[in-house]
């Protein structure tokens, strides 16, 4: 139900012709580095990778310093998998392999301190094929089309690609549940930025089955990104991740299915 | 039945009191000579051996009793040529008072004895009257009630352009706004840009910020009280407007005539007109307007006996293309009966319909999905007005409501990517007795003092959860239909006094404590068409809040001038916010997604008016601070309100040049409100994620606007009149803040910005009215 405020805002757009935009100083606050953390196994062949990094102030580059030596393991009910820092701050497993169902276990102590979590990665759902819908000033949306599993609570996280490449800062992410649509055959349109999908270029979209507390998670991290405030929204807050010691970053157990098309 | 017990309730009240005189009592209504409405609150000043006041009430009855004697009886009301009679008190009288208006609009009326403001009024209540409601300039040139009472101390706008309003620091919801009895729940059009009422079909707008009369209750912040004209009862009328995005037309008359009139006042937007224009088909296929209707009737059955009936019906409709709709609006009725028992004892009796839907419509791919969502309310309002003798008015009376909830049902078809879903109907009932008392203890002493219990009950059928700290359900109760769910039971205390310093001052100080059993569930702190409603319940305590206030009032230059100052100081117990994320269309476990906490306001509110001359007008500053503790938010600490804003200016000046031209500014300035801007950023998966410290810890640009509005009046002849009114806004074009967004820099992708967007650089507009 995303569209509805999409549309809205266009209609105001349109009707009210916005006076204009600036870019405005602000003194923003400086804060303590925070650390984030962000993990993931699938079900496709590892390794999987956990990236440990700090946070840097507003006014700085976006050079996030990466947080060495750190023992990192994730484990299952049969192995526990130490994972190795082939680069600073971004760790790989050695040997694990993702299976649908089960659950698995982050634990990571750096600093003298312990973070932990655990995800369930649920049932696979088949991506089943990619169509489009054109919209505004010539714009396409892709939009995917998959069954929804009746009878439990399923959840969805959407990556773009295009020509192989993720889109720059997290455009084309997007997370749908199914509270709405249990057991329905889904068609849901991936509203993001939609100016790098041109005829010519590959789109590949990615279909995560993620937890409920990764959902969560990504939902509020969607809800908040851009947003400044003004009486039109919700006054943003870091979303509340699912690792434990006080962390910004989530760790997700999830299946993946893609879907690639030339857009013609 | 009942009538007759309240009716003993009061003879027994009033029996406390001892008549030593003779007394005789003086009673009627008063009217306005040209075309029969009633007035409200104007002033019937006795002159005597003693002097004597009385203000008509809300129906222009009023009555008082005093000592037999010989007296002149002065009637006068803002606008209105003052009469006088000589009245010979020996036996109780009759006497309807007809007021001429003034020749101009602005004369000078200087009016006589006791002067309103500094005794009559509560402390935090102000009255707009509609020429100055007329005469100043509004975004798009419509005039417009909810955005000129935002130019008032302790009244603050929700945003730019909009007709969403703040009083003393409360939230949006937490405003009373009643239109001919019936309560109003979305007051807004087209997304806040225009409010819902018709100001040619409004008689009387009057503010209450917080002390609310005992017969009024159900929310927090204020009571924003809405009085359709009753139509003429001599004449037939046609007035109107033609502006460039909405026109307008009023019909009146009598139905018999000095017995019975109508009133029919419609207007209609048709800015989305000019989207036809554009060739792309989503957007000339998209509509977005919309229509109200103000009608009303009222018929004197005899000397005792008056009817009335009114409604209003409204509704926005906004489409993009064919893929999205949806539809809102209110619609209330109301039926009033009027009973004059004796000279002494006026009755109104009310039965009272209101209805607020929205209707969202989406057709895309395979997907289409219809949500609708609604609260009605059925009322029955009694309430007794008794004059005990010229010390003591006393109200009592009762009310109740049916509330029924449908917090939201979809519909989908076969193909859909969506269930449907019937979320069942929620009911409850609210019901209130009250009595209140104004007394005038002395000739410079007055107190009023009320009393207002209110139970509200949820009630089957229906199942109701309770929920763990997570928000996951924890017990599941079904409920028969009627059966009780929760009841709270509150009482509302009510007290003011008045102390009459000298002839042309006073204080007032006040305690009062409202109850709120009706919540707002709303993404924005603003206006939205998918604000959901929800009722006090098992897990949802009633809101609570206890004002204190003093001021001071002075008339100043012969009543010519205004000034007031008043202190406030509101506590807050059970608000409501959400948790991050809060899926609120649509879900029946939506009081899982809701967190509490308390709040505190307080302010100092000036006010200096000119109410007379050429020139005249308003300058109000407001100084306030209004927080929030909420569980889980801002790591448990007390935080700023978005709505928030320390200094508020607003000066209003409307100048008569001649009898063809008048000039209208106002300009204001204020504080930004408080947001939450990020201390730092992150990475996550390529995505720049930012970083916050707490919650509104920051303030966005001060924003400050000048509008003006010119009107010429066209030759007058004896059938017609027509006129035009230009107006600019933001005649400066000052980049007023709307929103602030943080982004990468597109220049330089290892740095963030701020990007500040705003909504109106000067808007002009131009209306043609026109009456005959």
């Amino acid at each position: 139900m995303r569209i509805k405020k999409q549309s809205l805002f266009i209609l105001i757009a349109i009707f009210f012709v916005p006076g204009c935009k600036k870019v405005i100083d602000v003194t923003l606050k400086n804060s303590e580095p925070q650390m984030v953390i962000t993990g993931e196994v699938n079900n496709l062949p590892g390794p999987y990778k956990v990236t440990i990094a700090k946070s840097v102030n507003f006014s700085a580059n976006n050079d996030f310093p990466p947080v060495s030596g750190a023992l990192v393991t994730i484990q299952n009910k049969r192995i526990i998998d130490t994972l190795f820092e082939k680069e600073p701050g971004h760790y790989f497993t050695r040997g694990l392999k993702g299976k649908p169902g089960e659950s698995y276990t982050l634990n990571i102590s750096v600093d003298g301190k312990i973070y932990t979590s655990t995800s369930v990665m649920p049932k696979p759902v088949q991506l089943d094929s990619l169509t489009f819908l054109s919209g505004r000033n010539s714009a396409i949306y892709p939009v995917a089309n998959f069954q929804d599993p009746l009878g439990e609570d399923n959840y969805y996280q959407f990556t773009e690609f295009v020509n192989g490449k993720i889109l720059n800062n997290g455009r084309g992410n997007s997370v749908f549940d199914d509270r709405l649509s249990d057991g329905r055959y889904i068609s849901t349109i991936l509203y993001d930025d939609s100016s790098y999908i041109k005829p010519g270029v590959t789109l590949t979209v990615q279909m995560n089955c993620i937890d409920k507390q990764v959902f969560n998670y990504l939902n509020e991290l969607l809800q908040i990104s851009g947003g400044g405030g003004g009486f039109s929204s919700p006054a943003p807050a870091n979303p509340e991740s699912n690792i434990s010691g006080g962390v910004m970053g989530y760790f997700s157990a999830n299946t993946i299915s893609s879907r690639t098309v030339e857009i013609q | 039945m009942v009538k007759k017990g309240f009716f003993l309730t009061v003879l027994l009240i009033t029996s406390l009191f001892s008549f030593a005189q003779k007394k005789y009592t003086i009673s009627g209504t008063i009217r306005d000579q040209k075309s029969g409405e009633t007035l409200i609150g104007a002033t019937i000043v006795l002159k005597g051996n003693d002097n004597y006041n009385v203000l008509s009430n809300g129906y222009g009855f009023y009555s008082i009793t005093v000592p037999q004697n010989n007296y002149v009886l002065l009637a006068s009301f803002s606008g209105y040529q003052e009469d006088t009679f000589q009245i010979f008190l020996t036996k109780d009288i009759e006497k309807e008072i007809y007021l001429t208006p003034s020749a101009t609009e602005l004369d000078e009326v200087v009016i006589s004895g006791k002067r309103n403001g500094i005794t009559h009024s509560l402390p935090g209540m102000q009255r707009l009257s509609m020429n100055e409601i007329k005469n100043v300039p509004v975004l798009f040139g419509e005039k417009d009630i909810l955005k000129t009472i935002q130019l008032l101390p302790g009244i603050k706008s929700a945003g730019e352009g909009s007709s969403g309003f703040f009083v003393r620091g409360g939230a949006s919801d937490q405003n009373l706004i009643l239109l001919d009895e019936a309560t109003v729940y979305n007051a807004s059009h087209l997304l806040g840009f225009f409010s819902t009422f018709n100001s040619d079909a409004i008689k009387d707008v009057t503010v209450y910020k917080g002390d609310m009369p005992a017969q009024y209750g159900g929310r927090l912040s204020s009571l924003l009280d809405i009085k359709m004209n009753d139509g003429n009862d001599k004449e037939y009328k046609v007035s109107g407007g033609i502006g460039l995005i909405s026109s307008r037309l009023n019909v009146e008359g009598p139905i018999v005539k000095n017995k019975g009139s109508f009133m029919i006042s419609a207007r209609r937007t048709y800015a989305d007109l000019f989207l036809k224009l554009s060739h792309d088909s989503d957007v000339n296929q998209s509509v977005l307007y919309f229509y109200d209707l103000n009608a009303k009737a009222n018929y004197q059955v005899n000397k005792n006996n008056r009817l009335y009936v009114s409604g209003y019906f409204g509704k926005d409709v906004l489409g993009y293309g064919r893929q999205f709709g949806i539809k809102w609006g209110n619609s209330t009725a109301t039926l009033r009966w009027n009973h004059i028992f004796n000279n002494k004892l006026f009755s109104n009796t009310s039965f009272i319909f209101s209805n607020y839907d929205y209707n969202i419509s989406i057709n895309q791919t395979n997907n289409n999905v219809g949500i609708l969502s609604k609260i009605k309310d059925l009322t029955v309002k009694e309430d007794l007005q008794y004059y005990a003798g010229n010390k003591n008015k006393i109200n009592l009376g009762f009310n109740i409501t049916r509330h029924i909830f449908t917090p939201g049902n979809i519909k989908t078809s076969e193909t859909s990517s969506y269930n449907s879903l019937l979320l069942p109907d929620k009911h409850a009932l609210d019901g209130a007795v009250y009595i209140s008392d104004e007394w005038s203890v002395s000739d410079n002493l007055k107190i009023n003092s009320g009393l207002r219990v209110t139970s509200f009950s949820m009630v089957g059928p229906g199942d109701f959860y309770t929920y763990d700290e997570k928000g996951n359900i924890k017990t599941t109760e079904t409920y028969s239909s009627g059966k009780i769910v929760k009841s709270y039971l509150n009482l509302e205390p009510r007290f003011a006094l008045t102390f009459q310093l000298n002839n042309a001052s006073s204080v007032k100080t006040s305690y009062s404590r409202n109850v709120q059993n009706l919540h707002l569930l709303s993404n924005s702190t603003g206006s939205n068409p998918t604000d959901l409603w929800i009722p006090s319940s098992n897990n949802v305590k009633p809101e609570i809040s206890d004002q204190i206030s003093a001021g001071y009032y002075r008339n100043i230059g012969g009543n010519k001038y205004d000034f007031s100052a008043e202190i406030y100081y509101k506590d807050l117990q059970n608000q409501i916010d959400y948790k991050n994320g809060a899926m609120l269309v649509a879900n029946q476990m939506v009081e899982s997604q809701l967190v509490f906490g308390k709040g505190r306001a307080y302010g100092l509110e000036l006010y200096f008016k000119k109410k007379y001359g050429k020139l005249n007008g308003w300058i109000s500053y407001t100084f306030s601070r209004t927080e929030r503790k909420i569980d889980g938010v801002n790591n448990n600490s007390w935080y700023p309100a978005t709505q928030d804003q320390t200094h508020n200016l607003a000066i209003v000046a409307i100048y008569q040049l001649n009898k063809k031209w008048t000039f209208s500014s106002d300009f204001v300035f204020y504080t930004g409100n408080a947001v939450t801007w990020p201390s730092g950023k992150y990475d996550i998966n390529g995505r720049r994620v930012f970083y916050y410290t707490e919650r509104n810890g920051y303030r966005m640009p001060i924003t400050n606007r000048l509008d003006i509005s010119a009107t010429l009046k066209g030759k007058k002849t004896k059938r017609f009149e027509g006129g035009w009114t230009f107006s600019v806004y933001n005649v400066y074009g000052r980049e007023n803040p709307y929103f602030v967004q943080f982004q990468d820099d597109p220049n330089n992708l290892q740095k963030t910005q701020a990007v500040q967007y705003s909504l109106f650089k000067w808007v002009p507009s131009v209306t043609y009215n026109f009456k005959f």
